[in-house]
């Protein structure tokens, strides 16, 4: 796909923010919003299939204007079937709020929201230029601008080379292409991806992402469904996480993986040891773990120490330690022991959990019976529920993490 | 405002006409179509080199001689009529052409529904009945394109060929696609109800056979009704005559030798006239059962025979008709004879075009009431 940094595809969106500076907003999770500066705000929605299986129960669901927002769920989870009631392609069996201001199934107000569905099919005896131009006619985009807009969306979506052959030629990955133009001919304010990446190779998923960060920074509200987490902690503000039709969790990147923060420090015994594999694992068992160290690091901080188990260290022949914390001082006593003794620090750094780590957690909660860990049903006051374990201390790691400057939220280790 | 979206009711002639051209298009990829349209151009090259003079019917130079098709009989334009009438649309259009069609078209509806389509269609602004109703219409656009191109090729070679520019033929175009909207409704219904192709085709098909069965069974009871009816007109009249005969006689104090068969006679023609009654009131309790059978379903065959009854009057029909009497030509179809044949065709050619349209519009309008009704309720 091509840079749309200077295109004028996408007008910006005409919702002011309630700051009224229209200036994009940072990652840090922002809960409060003015009525108005929310694109979607539906609640309590329901949708028994057939009488009996119950796709939604009661999920509410609030974006707001220049935000990118994930839904995470299982299969048969629910995400689609939010996303299609949002779209009229579902009749949900009860469902209040808004969609652009307008009740949500007001179908005039389609013309503003940008839909790809997840497995769409588009006609295959047309190319991709009367595909894009037939769904523009049908959400309302007038001819002159279909004609300005369409070959634009097309060298946009890496299809120019493309665009006069006809869709039965069509690779996956392209079809997939074509489908993000077709959602994005009306220039949406709201636009929903069902699986946007789906067959789309790694170059393809970048310049999606890159478009994506583009729109939101246009004010657009955009609403992924995607069964790619790594994709979704990439570009997305929020995410919630839908299991069995009812809302689990919902939070900022930061807040779903804040849950088991912690300092990993890579140490090689010494030298004068000669100590490695096994052994070198209990010497550090007994410099360091409270059940071996009486007035140890561990039981002077309150924190929990161990040594890893699968110690996947950077450094060859290094052990690691994790400290379940994400204060600097917090480590500093480990650090001093450790080089007290005569280990050599080889590496320390924060860790996190993936959004995969987040997931699997509300996952196994919610199959062990326990409540969401949100409250379903959506309140007057405006806020967006934070996930319950929100912390300063996660905004200062989301922070650092989004300018850059560490390896926080994609190195690999978990726990 | 992003993009300039156009008002109300220009909005939705822009959707109509993206959904039309969009089924243009899907026509042009179909080869059915192309196939449909290559058998129209042989049959329509039939009028080309088929002609009439005083002798028979030309076929190219060659004469061959048929009794009752020749021009001391009827004229070229009326030959032509009923050529276009009987082969063009009694063949062709109305059931080789509408059966390519139904196959064609049976999958337009299912294919339209089915998941990965349907979701693209229904997140526009457009209200799901204008949006299936707009499709069905498009789904007519196979016969439509392949009648007007028939009936225009036709109608130009016959003039061409003959001198006789029979514009009134042209009827066919709307009549033909009409005929077929009957049984596509039931596609339609069946396709968004099942979403399979072969359930809408098969469904198509069972009504129109189903219809047709009914107009054949009407029209064998009501030419019972008729015969039988004839029958008992004759043996009234006769039992009057032998009435007035055994009064003569008795007045005239005639021999009991030659009064005695006179009343046996008129006993035999009374029981005979008893049992025709009896005959008469069970034909007519059936006829009026399949006439409400047949007033229910679809009158396909009655609008396809609107063409030949526009096309050809009642006077040139008879004329026709005479001649073919004339040539001893015997055959009476299911009908126990001639008469009772053409007494049959008199009263389909003057059916009401109330009860021809009307009654099948209804039955459309439930159909596609019906599909509009599950459409919109349905969740893809």
């Amino acid at each position: 796909m091509t840079d749309t940094g200077s295109s004028n595809l996408f007008a910006d969106s005409t919702g002011d923010r309630a700051d009224g500076t229209g200036s994009p907003r940072s990652t840090v999770a922002r809960p409060i919003y003015a009525a108005r500066d929310l694109a979607i705000d539906v609640a309590d929605v329901h949708k028994t299939y057939r009488g009996k299986i119950k796709a939604l129960r009661g999920v509410h669901l609030r974006v707001p204007r220049g935000e990118i927002f994930g839904l995470l769920g299982p299969n048969g989870a629910g995400k689609s079937t939010l996303v299609k009631v949002l779209m009229t392609v579902i009749n949900a069996d009860r469902a209040s709020g808004h969609m652009l201001g307008q009740p949500i199934g007001d179908k005039p107000t389609l013309a503003r929201v940008g839909y790809l569905p997840e497995h769409h099919r588009f006609p295959d005896y047309l190319t991709a230029e009367q595909v894009i131009h037939f769904f523009g006619t049908m959400s309302g985009v007038d001819r002159i601008t279909r004609r300005r807009r369409v070959p634009e969306l097309i060298e946009l979506v890496g299809l120019a080379g493309a665009r006069g052959k006809k869709v039965r030629q069509y690779s996956k990955g392209m079809r997939q292409r074509l489908g993000l133009a077709q959602a994005l001919i009306n220039d949406p304010e709201v636009l929903l991806l069902d699986e946007p990446t789906d067959g789309v190779d790694p170059e393809g998923r970048r310049d999606i992402r890159t478009l994506l960060l583009e729109l939101r920074a246009r004010q657009k509200a955009i609403v992924i469904n995607t069964h790619i987490l790594a994709e979704l902690e990439l570009v997305c503000d929020r995410a919630a996480i839908i299991y069995d039709g009812q809302l689990h969790d919902e939070g900022t990147m930061a807040q779903l993986t804040s849950f088991d923060l912690s300092y990993l420090v890579e140490a090689l015994p010494p030298l004068a040891a000669g100590l490695s594999g096994p052994a070198a694992e209990v010497a550090l068992d007994a410099l360091l773990l409270p059940q071996t160290v009486a007035g140890g690091p561990s039981e002077q901080m309150g924190k929990a120490i161990a040594r890893r188990a699968d110690s996947a260290a950077s450094t060859p022949g290094a052990t690691q330690v994790r400290v379940s914390s994400t204060a600097p001082d917090d480590v500093q006593p480990v650090i001093d022991r450790l080089r007290h003794a005569g280990w050599r620090i080889t590496r320390v750094h924060c860790q996190r959990p993936t959004l995969e780590d987040a997931f699997m957690r509300v996952i196994d909660r919610a199959k062990g019976g326990e409540p969401p860990m949100i409250q379903q049903a959506g309140g007057d006051s405006g806020v967006v529920s934070p996930s319950v374990e929100a912390g300063a201390a996660d905004a200062r790691l989301a922070d650092s993490a989004h300018a850059g400057t560490g390896t926080l939220p994609t190195i690999g280790g978990t726990q | 405002m992003s993009t300039r979206t156009p008002p109300g009711f220009q909005l939705a002639l822009a959707q109509t006409g993206a959904v039309f051209l969009d089924a243009y298009r899907e026509l042009h990829a179909r080869k059915m179509f192309w196939i449909a349209l290559g058998i129209a151009g042989l049959i329509v090259s039939v009028f080309a080199v088929l002609g009439i003079n005083e002798r028979g019917v030309t076929l190219l130079w060659f004469t061959l001689e048929i009794p009752f098709f020749n021009t001391q009989l009827m004229s070229k334009a009326t030959f032509y009529k009923v050529l276009f009438a009987s082969v063009g649309v009694g063949l062709w259009l109305g059931w080789a052409s509408t059966i390519l069609a139904l196959v064609s078209t049976a999958s337009l509806i299912p294919d339209f529904v089915s998941s990965g389509q349907i979701e693209s269609m229904l997140a526009r602004p457009i209200g799901r009945v204008r949006l299936f109703l707009t499709k069905y219409l498009a789904g007519l656009l196979f016969v439509f394109t392949q009648a007007l191109l028939f009936t225009l090729a036709a109608v130009l070679l016959i003039g061409i060929r003959s001198g006789e520019w029979l514009w009134p033929l042209l009827l066919a175009v709307p009549l033909v696609t009409l005929f077929f909207s009957y049984l596509f409704c039931v596609s339609a219904l069946v396709g968004v109800w099942t979403r399979s192709t072969l359930a809408a085709l098969l469904a198509a098909l069972a009504v129109w056979g189903a219809g047709l069965a009914v107009t054949v069974t009407d029209n064998i009871v009501l030419g019972q009704r008729l015969s039988v009816q004839r029958q008992v007109s004759f043996l009234t009249k006769d039992l009057e005559a032998t009435r007035l005969q055994l009064t003569g006689l008795e007045q005239g104090g005639a021999e009991r030798e030659k009064i005695e068969p006179v009343q046996e006679g008129l006993g035999r023609r009374e029981l005979e006239l008893a049992k025709r009654n009896e005959s008469l009131e069970t034909w007519q309790f059936w006829g009026r059962l399949t006439f409400v059978t047949r007033t229910i379903f679809p009158k396909t065959a009655e609008t396809k025979a609107l063409i030949e009854r526009w096309a050809v009057s009642d006077d040139e029909m008879a004329r026709l008709m005479d001649a073919q009497d004339n040539a001893g030509q015997q055959n009476s179809g299911p009908f126990a004879d001639r008469p009772t044949m053409r007494q049959v065709e008199k009263i389909n050619r003057e059916r009401s075009l109330l009860w021809i349209f009307g009654t099948s519009l209804l039955f459309q309008a439930m159909v596609l009431g019906a599909a509009c009704y599950v459409f919109s309720r349905r969740d893809f």
